[in-house]
């Protein structure tokens, strides 16, 4: 069974780069005309002698062939990810995800556009004894919101992703829209991983150096993490989900009541952003006032519930960027209120504990030669008036790092990103190789390893490591 | 006498035969700084929004393409532009700020639409290739006449133009990514037809060379320059497809609010 489903997946495979080889042929077609070959000029033809021409016209006419994407405006990708557990286990899942994303701009007029982008998704997860086995297809908008141009302020309303910080891959300010951890970090990414949200976004231009951006989003949307049973639930959950009090007829499972925060206004996140470039640096101040993304649970013995709770907080934060010679330099700082962290007190574990919290980044990237680039990122976090009985450390720290190198003037790009924590042990990293088999067609493959202590942050994902293949079509 | 007379005679034809054998090595009567000068004061516009499209050819003939649209401005002798891609499909809506500062230090921001971000990148290698093509940052920019020593080498005729053949050779280590160029400039309307770049071995990296010259809207214009990486056999041919001077740009372009905004001018 495993193998043919293996086998189907290498057909849909092949079977996708031919259908889009084909339209990347065509899309070709419509490219700029070949200049004719001269021998002995380098190959390429003799410019003509000067001549007077009082203006060139676009080179519309030229057109002989209907590219499909570039005259209905829409745009997007079409991508396949496979992905196949390598521990020598009998509980090895696999994962197979198709998503394809449409997108069209409309310009109503200089100050007014629209832009709404739709997904279909296919995806095919066998959790075999691990999880359960789940085969869902779906179709939703991804972005739909208005652009709004009033002299020196820009507003965006409606669905929309919303991205803060400057640092990399982690950014303490950007904790009020949430992200899709249901795969971990399969999504190469952390735009990828952002989820939209219905927000209005305005920015109000001082002038070419000075803006503030305020945001407004009414209704709280958490993130999303594994689900019940799949292979990347997490560890705190699945404890929470396992959970038995023992009574006189016997041990009583407790349910884990999985919610959201209701409907409501009051529980909106509103955030504000002073930006500032220099000549020589850029920085940004913020404050934002939000409910928790990440859902911390409290067992309610007399009720005999488990429930999830999203706390309201406020953080405060900036971050900052600047170039140093050839080295980009990037920080990025937040503090943050009532932060949830697990009690594991055997006789109190009934509450949250609610903390304050200091998250920072430091880090910096340089380019050796042409294609050599290094990334490399400090991350710490400090949680005040810290008590024992938390499954968190007082202080954590960890290095991140993106690496690659590219080949073929760009075409192979060989790299490896990871996480590795200081304080204890516990990392992630992933090896992998990406080709661009044309201009639109590029197919990645690589491995993942995880590692450390059952509770660690990629620890608890040990018996993950995977191997991956992934083929994208943009258009 | 006759040994003043044979000296006189030996000195005489010393410095006939040295007249003659350097007579054809004759440093050609032009003035290469001057020429270099005109060809840096050729009238470009106050400003230009154009569409591009690059070709890159591997040694295998296999091709690739981007497309841009570049707006180009010119502020106290400096240029600011915006290039925004086109094409190919996943770098759609990537554009590049470069802002020139005199004292070489240019400031420039990158907008990724798939991070979603703006990201400040250092000017301080200008080596490094523009998204995969043969043109590096210093060929993208414009150079200080100051920096470099000219020397003119000879006037030919290259692609039926009557041109004035120099050498420019960076003042200091740090002014140029190359150890000398030769260009050639078309005499009668100081128009750049070819330029040849050497490393810093001095040894033949890159050719440039200017197709279809053309007046555009009172301007003379490249309407393409076939660039050679002659060690790597890369070629990289930029065209114009269309080109319009003096369209009135607006400071509030070369900002990092319109870098963002990914819709402009399409």
């Amino acid at each position: 069974m495993r193998k043919i489903k293996i086998m189907t997946s290498l057909a849909l495979l092949v079977l996708f780069g031919l259908l889009f080889g084909q339209i990347a042929f065509c899309a070709e077609l419509s490219q700029p005309e070949k200049i004719d070959k001269y021998p002995g000029q380098g190959g390429y033809a003799l410019p003509a002698p000067p001549e007077k021409r009082e203006s060139i016209e676009p080179p519309e006419h030229k057109k002989e062939k209907i590219d499909f994407f570039k005259e209905t405006g829409i745009h997007g990708f079409l991508e396949t990810r496979n992905y196949f557990n390598i521990r020598n286990q009998p509980d090895q899942y696999y994962d197979f995800r198709n998503d394809l994303r449409s997108e069209k701009i409309l310009k109503i007029n200089e100050n007014i556009k629209l832009k709404g982008s739709l997904d279909a998704r296919y995806y095919l997860v066998d959790g075999k004894d691990r999880g359960p086995h789940v085969e869902r297809a779906e179709f939703k908008l991804w972005e739909g919101y208005a652009d709004v141009r009033m002299g020196k302020l820009d507003s965006r309303i409606g669905q929309q992703l919303i991205r803060w910080g400057k640092s990399d891959e982690l950014n303490p300010t950007d904790v009020f829209t949430p992200e899709d951890f249901t795969e971990l970090v399969n999504k190469n990414l952390r735009a990828e991983r952002k989820i939209p949200v219905l927000a209005l976004k305005s920015d109000y231009y001082h002038n070419s150096s000075c803006a503030v951006e305020f945001i407004w989003v009414p209704l709280f949307v958490k993130n999303k993490i594994g689900e019940n049973g799949s292979a990347w639930e997490p560890y705190v959950k699945k404890v929470y989900n396992d959970l038995y009090v023992p009574t006189f007829f016997g041990p009583f499972k407790i349910p884990l009541e999985e919610s959201t925060l209701p409907q409501q206004l009051k529980y909106s996140a509103y955030a504000v952003k002073w930006m500032h470039t220099l000549e020589k640096m850029d920085y940004s101040l913020s404050y934002s006032y939000h409910a928790d993304e990440n859902p911390s649970y409290r067992i309610h013995l007399n009720e005999a519930r488990v429930i999830e709770k999203h706390p309201m907080q406020h953080t405060i934060g900036g971050d900052f960027e600047t170039v140093i010679g050839k080295i980009g330099l990037r920080g990025e700082a937040a503090y943050t209120t009532d932060r949830s962290y697990v009690n594991i007190d055997p006789l109190d574990g009934s509450k949250i504990f609610l903390k304050d919290g200091f998250l920072s980044v430091l880090g910096g990237d340089y380019t050796f030669g042409q294609d050599l680039y290094f990334n490399i990122q400090y991350a710490s976090e400090i949680i005040f008036h810290y008590q024992d009985f938390m499954i968190e450390q007082n202080y954590s720290d960890s290095v991140l790092w993106k690496i690659n190198k590219k080949f073929m003037r760009d075409k192979l790009v060989i790299e490896t990103i990871g996480r590795y924590y200081l304080s204890r042990i516990d990392y992630f990293y992933r090896a992998s190789l990406t080709y661009d088999l044309n201009d639109n067609l590029k197919f990645m493959t690589g491995v993942d390893f995880y590692g450390g202590e059952y509770d660690g942050t990629f620890g608890q994902f040990k018996k993950n490591d995977q191997v991956f293949a992934r083929l994208k079509q943009s258009f | 006498m006759n040994f003043f007379f044979r000296k006189s005679i030996i000195f005489i034809s010393v410095i006939a035969l040295t007249g003659i054998l350097s007579g054809g090595n004759a440093l050609p009567q032009f003035d290469a700084y001057l020429v270099a000068s005109k060809e840096d004061a050729r009238d470009m516009g106050k400003d230009e929004k154009a569409v591009m499209t690059m070709k890159l050819i591997n040694s295998q003939g296999e091709e690739r393409y981007r497309k841009t649209i570049r707006f180009r401005r010119r502020v106290n002798n400096m240029d600011d532009t915006l290039v925004r891609f086109s094409a190919p499909a996943d770098i759609r809506g990537t554009a590049l700020l470069t802002l020139q500062r005199s004292d070489g230090d240019d400031v420039q921001f990158i907008y990724m639409p798939a991070m979603e971000k703006t990201r400040r990148i250092s000017t301080q290698d200008k080596s490094v290739r523009f998204v995969g093509t043969d043109f590096n940052y210093e060929d993208m920019r414009r150079t200080r006449l100051d920096d470099f020593e000219y020397r003119p080498l000879r006037e030919e005729r290259f692609q039926d133009h009557d041109c004035y053949v120099y050498e420019a050779v960076p003042k200091k280590e740090g002014y140029s990514v190359y150890g000398k160029a030769v260009h050639w400039i078309q005499k009668d309307i100081y128009f750049r037809q070819k330029a040849e770049y050497y490393d810093k071995n001095l040894k033949l990296f890159k050719r440039a060379t200017a197709t279809k010259v053309e007046m555009v809207e009172g301007i003379w214009t490249g309407q393409g320059v076939i660039m050679e990486d002659l060690q790597e056999k890369h070629t990289t041919i930029l065209t114009r497809e269309w080109t319009k001077y003096n369209v009135g740009l607006q400071d509030d372009i070369f900002t990092v609010r319109e870098l963002t905004n990914p819709e402009y001018g399409e």
